[in-house]
């Protein structure tokens, strides 16, 4: 009995981590300027910026188009 | 079956959400809906969702102010910004002309559940005609051959 109450326990907990999927209306607010790493701080945007160039030895590209809608 | 195979079983499916399927061509719209839209008895409604983050929405709506300038055809433009006063800004820089629905509670756009933006609706006789999901180029000239092929 003690089992099952713990195995149900624990379903239960892990229910409470499942993410409920965001809706394409619903990202507006992902597409705000500071749900980037950094925000609207130019000295992070610079910084991350340097980081991709290094790493990937290339550059630009960073800016997005479309607006978190997931149209384009 | 015993009372705790009944227990696991609601717990499992209790963990998985049934989402209510979205509107499709030939459903018909919930009443409480359509009468949040007002829909026209006589002509073709077409329900145009967009957001102030949407830029292909933004795109669009010259497109869709051309046709909403036609006497065939009803516009209404559903703007889903969260935020009234973002929604309102949108629509005053790009001088939206045509009848617009603040949907700040998102509750209209949750009934059609499209799986993107920009999303658009024909509506007659409160049943879906057709619908178009996703940035288009040239819209008016999609929605003009569209109306066209309805009239057949």
């Amino acid at each position: 009995m003690i089992k099952i109450i713990v195995f149900l326990s624990s379903l239960t907990l892990l229910h409470g981590c499942s993410i409920s999927k965001v809706q394409p209306w619903e990202k507006g607010r992902l597409a705000n300027e500071d749900m980037r790493f950094g925000g609207p701080n130019p000295m992070i945007k610079k910084f991350d910026e340097h980081i991709f160039t290094s790493k990937e030895t290339t550059k630009g590209g960073g800016g997005v188009s479309g607006g978190g809608c997931g149209c384009n | 079956m015993n009372k705790i195979s009944i227990n696991i079983i609601f717990v499992i499916t209790s963990m998985f959400s049934f989402q209510v399927s979205a509107y499709s061509i030939g459903d018909t719209v919930n009443s409480d809906i359509a009468e949040k839209l007002n829909l026209a008895k006589d002509k073709i409604t077409l329900v145009d969702f967009f957001a102030s983050w949407c830029k292909s929405c933004e795109k669009e709506i010259p497109g869709i102010k051309k046709i909403a300038q036609q006497n065939n055809i009803n516009v209404i433009g559903i703007d889903v910004d969260d935020e009234l006063s973002d929604g309102l800004l949108f629509q005053k820089k790009l001088n939206i002309d045509f009848p617009v629905i603040n949907d700040t509670e998102q509750d209209i756009i949750s009934a059609f559940k499209p799986i993107g933006m920009p999303a658009m609706y024909y509506i007659q006789n409160n049943k879906i005609i057709g619908k178009h999901i996703g940035a288009i180029d040239d819209i008016d000239l999609v929605i003009q051959q569209d109306l066209l092929a309805f009239e057949e």
